[in-house]
């Protein structure tokens, strides 16, 4: 059953006043006039983007993490098989963002599983055409997939609007337009960008609702412009992501990144990261914020070349102060690998200059 | 992955979820302008709250797995004590700079979840001005602001990812007002807002980017440490109240006030208006203020108290030596106003009964027998002995020191319970006054 579309406004704004519910909406195509007015009348406009997938996971990703688990070891037999029940994915279709008329079809790595066989996409007037899976990008959580023919004619198909970096400003509202469970209909949640950077800033956070279903599907702005894809949800830790207000979203300058590459079919790789090579002493009581103490060096990494020992307190970075371990490591991440720092450590109370060069590690992947 | 989530501190309580409460507009906040369409409203929302993000963000602190908030440029910040507890001196983080400063503890309100640092460098560091909690009206938005799951630092979503001092946002709405939610929270502003493990001692702020609350509570399912919908914030009206007594405290933990020696009923009589007062202790500081039985509360310094819970949550938010003033309508339904100060109570202190126990005797003969009494404890005030075996507390059998602590407990600070043991072959009943450890 379609409900009526003229419903909506009075949902929507129930959704303002915090409902989290997602609001059902007629898939009809409509033919919105002039400037949007209403949220109704943003996602009018996008609902010929947002589509379904289909598919079957022939091999699917672990899920919660073991250690995860443990923690509800001590719950009762009955609520441990309910959060089991509530941490197992649901089987049902999931959602992506239609580009172009060729028929590519952005959505999460997550939702393809680990092995997929049987894609369809089912387009936002309920016909469904086969697609296959071209590349993927683990780390980002992102996954390309292609109709086997182009949309056919006739078929609407309104071009992706990439948001401008503006729209990232954290306090900036974001509707996240999702397509399942229910193949036909549309749910929306409303939130805000919580932070504009998230991981190594190719996320943005949202407190928008978040769930299996929604994922894959794009977050607009209030213009209608994709800010990114809605993803990162039902990952390690399932009871934290699911519509907790602590969603995330795939940058929409990322997202345009890494799509050429997508669309050639290649993987994307995780990036790497600058990695010095120490690890902080751990011995409570002993961090005042009077500079890194370190407690291990590893070998063979840029410390250990550059000599820095166990022991040192590292109270100086590239001209900077440095308090303690997080901020060091905030600091590092300003730098590249390869790029050479200029350090002072503290050694038996003397202060001694090293110069260490940053090796580089792999940023592991969403799953 | 283990150790942060261990430092994520927060308070969570079992509890019923709660129905959201209609919207009401009051004269400060602004009507919706009739002409201006839905998403037109929606800009002029955001507009307000990306300004108020970017001037509070400066002002949030991170202090281990909680976050704060500076309120003056000094270098006073506000946190919950579930995040600080009784350490003398913790690190905070600036949001934005991410500068480290150490922070003491001026004074702690455990029974509010309140806690009061001062960062001893001199500032100036950027700060939240305290808005008024008692105009908030529920349907109106409001943003919290904190670092959820130590996204902003330690980030546990993302194991090795980098910090970059962005604190969360998010935006929601009062639910409800005035929710006593034992314990800790006796006064709280209901949020529709995400709150999280890790946002607990962080700001929320009205859109005028006021501090409104200190977020702290959320009601949880299945001990599932999340976000459900419903959040309780500390009003910043209970806070203002409590500020001078935590700047004075030197680092101690101090308590509310309350008055002693009345006894109310559960709840306002159907059809009748005022919460009955039952009983008034003869000498009792409410009997000296002109409290009588029979009187009906109409309201404590203006707030309506339509139940005991409420009545003792209101209460709950003066510090001792706080005048409240209390409407009252008398037996003959004459309206008067009557003046107390607040006392200290000493219920909440633990009781202590000044005994030591032989610990061996309890698990070879599975007996409690008196090794020592204090001087001048209750036990010796009431005429305990050494060599004492204790057999019942209060009119029930104990026989392990985890029974009787147990049964003490249930006690109050004043109670007098009837300790029987047998000496010398014989059964004695004493009665025993219970008093604090702290005199």
């Amino acid at each position: 059953m379609r409900q009526p579309t003229r419903a909506i406004p009075a949902l929507s704004l129930a959704l303002l006043l915090g409902a989290l519910a997602p609001v059902a909406l007629s898939a009809e195509p409509k033919t919105a006039s002039g400037a949007p007015k209403t949220l109704d009348d943003l996602l009018t406009r996008v609902a010929p983007s947002v589509v379904a997938i289909d598919l079957e996971r022939e091999e699917d990703f672990e899920g919660p993490s073991v250690a995860n688990r443990r923690r509800f070891r001590g719950l009762p037999e009955e609520d441990r098989r309910d959060l089991e029940d509530y941490f197992k994915r649901p089987a049902g279709p999931v959602t992506g963002l239609l580009l172009d008329r060729e028929g590519h079809v952005l959505t999460t790595n997550y939702n393809v599983g680990k092995k997929a066989k049987d894609i369809s996409i089912v387009l936002a007037d309920g016909k469904r055409v086969d697609a296959d899976l071209v590349a993927r990008d683990p780390t980002d959580d992102l996954a390309l997939l292609k109709t086997k023919e182009p949309i056919p004619e006739g078929i609407e198909v309104t071009p992706v609007r990439w948001a401008p970096p503006e729209s990232f400003e954290t306090g900036r509202f974001v509707l996240a337009v999702g397509r399942g469970p229910d193949i036909v209909e549309l749910t929306a949640t409303l939130g805000i960008i919580s932070s504009s950077m998230r991981s190594t800033r190719r996320l943005f956070q949202t407190d928008a609702a978040l769930n299996y279903g929604n994922v894959g599907g794009p977050l607009i702005d209030l213009s209608g412009n994709v800010v990114g894809i809605a993803g990162f949800v039902g990952h390690r830790f399932p009871q934290w992501g699911l519509n907790s207000g602590i969603g995330f979203g795939i940058r929409a300058d990322r997202i345009a990144e890494v799509l050429p590459q997508l669309k050639r079919g290649e993987d994307v790789p995780s990036p790497t990261i600058p990695f010095l090579g120490v690890g902080p002493e751990r011995r409570p009581g002993r961090d005042r914020g009077e500079g890194a103490r370190v407690g291990t060096v590893v070998p063979d990494s840029g410390a250990s070349a550059g000599g820095i020992e166990p022991g040192d307190v590292i109270i100086e970075w590239d001209g900077t102060a440095v308090q303690d371990f997080t901020q060091l490591r905030f600091l590092i991440f300003q730098k590249n690998p390869g790029d050479s720092v200029d350090l002072v450590v503290r050694r038996d109370d003397k202060p001694v200059k090293l110069t260490v060069k940053l090796g580089e590690h792999q940023l592991p992947d969403s799953e | 992955m283990n150790g942060v989530s261990r430092r994520i501190a927060a308070a969570f309580a079992l509890g019923a979820l709660l129905a959201l409460a209609p919207a009401a507009l009051a004269d400060r906040v602004p009507e919706i302008d009739p002409g201006l369409d839905e998403l037109a409203e929606l800009r002029e929302a955001e507009l307000a709250i990306t300004g108020l993000v970017r001037r509070t963000t400066p002002a949030i602190v991170f202090i281990g797995g909680g976050s704060g908030v500076c309120i003056s440029s000094d270098g006073t910040v506000l946190t919950n004590d579930h995040v600080v507890g009784d350490r003398r001196t913790v690190a905070v983080r600036f949001a934005t700079t991410g500068l480290r400063r150490e922070a003491k503890l001026l004074g702690r309100f455990p029974g509010g979840d309140l806690s009061l640092l001062q960062i001893e460098e001199p500032g100036p560091y950027p700060f939240i001005e305290l808005g008024d909690s008692d105009t908030l009206v529920p349907g109106e938005r409001v943003v919290a602001l904190g670092n959820p799951f130590l996204l902003a630092v330690d980030n546990t979503f993302f194991p090795g990812a980098p910090p970059n001092f962005h604190p969360s946002a998010s935006l929601g709405v009062v639910s409800a007002l005035h929710r006593n939610s034992p314990p800790r929270y006796p006064d709280a502003v209901q949020v529709d807002v995400a709150v999280n493990p890790g946002n607990s001692g962080g700001p929320l702020v009205n859109m005028e980017g006021r501090l409104v609350g200190i977020n702290g509570k959320i009601e949880t399912r299945f001990h599932l440490s999340v976000n459900s919908g419903v959040g309780y914030a500390i009003p910043s009206k209970q806070i203002e109240r409590f500020l001078e007594p935590l700047r004075k405290a030197d680092g101690k933990a101090i308590t509310h006030g309350r008055i002693p020696g009345i006894e109310v009923a559960d709840r306002v009589a159907e059809g009748e208006t005022g919460l009955p007062v039952q009983r008034v202790a003869r000498n009792s500081s409410a009997a000296l203020a002109g409290l009588m039985s029979g009187d009906r509360i109409l309201a404590i310094d203006g707030y309506t108290v339509p139940t005991r819970s409420r009545y003792e949550g209101i209460l709950q938010t003066y510090p001792p030596g706080a005048d409240v003033a209390i409407s009252v309508a008398g037996v003959d339904g004459e309206r008067r106003e009557v003046i107390t100060t607040l006392v200290d109570p000493e219920e909440d202190r633990p009781i202590r009964l000044g005994i030591s126990l032989d610990t061996e005797e309890e698990t070879t003969k599975g007996h409690l027998r008196i090794t020592r009494v204090a001087p001048d404890s209750p036990a010796a005030r009431a005429g305990l002995q050494v060599d004492d075996v204790l057999l019942r507390f209060d009119n029930e059998a104990v026989s392990s020191f985890f029974e009787l602590a147990a049964r003490l407990k249930r006690k109050k600070v004043g109670d007098v319970v009837v300790v029987r043991v047998r000496r010398d072959d014989r059964e004695v009943d004493i009665p025993v006054l219970l008093q604090s450890g702290e005199r």
